[in-house]
């Protein structure tokens, strides 16, 4: 077989609805996901497209509810319902639907206010490292509080 | 979850420009907006910077903020628009996995026109009801769900429709037959569609019941 016998590679797919509809639901591999993404930063058409994908989905509003319930935390424990799961004084049935809630379903919110906590916990060390940035937050962020104040 | 009481008290003497106020929201929530950036960098300083950038974009939002939403929600959805902003900045791919049609971005950040003319024709005051009488009405299936103690339900309803799992996906993770997830899940619609009816809307489009 010559050079110019050989099977020339296929380009990628365009992109059409399906495969945005595949972006939207996480089941693009990765090179298309790349691509998909380079393309809707490049182009404003697609991501109206995209935007008019979503829409349409056929499952519109039950998407919607999953965004509903996420985020409103229908089901997401209080800061100090994860504490005492923390510390193992909850009702086991409770304790078991949170590990449920936090390793099956990763509410990443209450896996970062567990996280929070844990440390918390264990940390006295990291105390003034905390309280450094909090301060470099209030540096940035303090010029800020005036205006507000104005417009009351 | 909803607005405490302490919530509101801090957000009013943070709006009238006291120090101590801001100081203390500061203290009280930067740990775990820290927790939740860093889950996804997984690169200290930067999370850091989201965090910060996430504090101002608080101040800066600050006088669109309903005091009745959820503090704690309002600045995850806060911080999860300035973690994708990072994450386009570095060409990475933003997520889409808040549970959110607006990316995570609350409404007060959401620069005028930002939305499609389609997607605004097409959605409109209708879409808007619709969201809500959802929200109201999922929320209070969830709380009589709770109240008695049906975990084997939430979690089912959790994982079709927070997930998106598939009913036999779902019925092998938990052990049930598909019948039963299908029942749930069917259950759940009939209640919702009636609610909706009740107020006078549709939700057709929910399929199922």
């Amino acid at each position: 077989m010559t050079r110019d016998d050989a099977p020339q590679p296929r380009g990628p797919a365009a992109i059409d609805d399906a495969l945005l509809q595949d972006y939207l639901v996480d089941q693009l591999p990765p090179e298309d996901l790349a691509r998909v993404e380079k393309a809707l930063r490049d182009s404003a058409e697609l991501r109206e497209r995209l935007e008019d994908v979503r829409n349409n989905r056929d499952d519109f509003q039950l998407h919607s509810l999953g965004a509903i319930w996420h985020r409103s935390r229908l089901t997401c424990p209080t800061r100090q319902q994860l504490g005492s799961y923390l510390l193992d004084a909850l009702d086991p049935e409770l304790a078991e639907y949170f590990q449920f809630h936090l390793d099956v379903v990763e509410c990443p919110f209450c896996q970062a206010n567990l996280a929070d906590l844990e440390a918390q916990a264990q940390a006295s060390t990291a105390a003034q490292a905390s309280k450094s940035r909090q301060h470099r937050i209030l540096r940035s962020s303090q010029h800020l509080l005036g205006d507000e104040a104005k417009e009351h | 979850m909803s607005t405490s009481e302490s919530d509101i008290l801090i957000v009013r003497q943070v709006r009238a420009g006291d120090a101590r106020a801001w100081r203390q929201l500061i203290e009280r929530f930067e740990g775990r907006l820290l927790a939740f950036v860093d889950s996804r960098l997984r690169d200290r300083a930067a999370s850091e910077d989201v965090v910060q950038e996430t504090f101002i974009g608080f101040l800066t939002s600050l006088p669109h903020y309903d005091e009745k939403r959820d503090m704690e929600a309002y600045l995850f959805s806060i911080a999860a628009h300035k973690l994708t902003d990072h994450l386009r900045k570095q060409g990475r791919r933003p997520i889409d996995q808040f549970g959110s049609d607006d990316h995570g971005r609350p409404l007060d950040e959401v620069p005028g026109g930002g939305r499609a003319a389609s997607s605004i024709a097409r959605s409109g005051e209708r879409r808007k009801a619709e969201e809500r009488l959802l929200s109201e009405s999922m929320g209070q299936l969830v709380r009589e769900w709770l109240a008695r103690g049906d975990y084997g339900r939430i979690r089912c309803m959790e994982l079709l429709v927070v997930k998106g799992w598939a009913n036999k996906d779902v019925a092998r993770h938990l052990g049930l037959t598909e019948q039963a997830v299908a029942s749930y899940k069917f259950q759940t619609i009939a209640r919702l569609k009636e609610m909706a009816r009740r107020a006078g809307l549709s939700l057709e489009d929910l399929g199922g019941a």
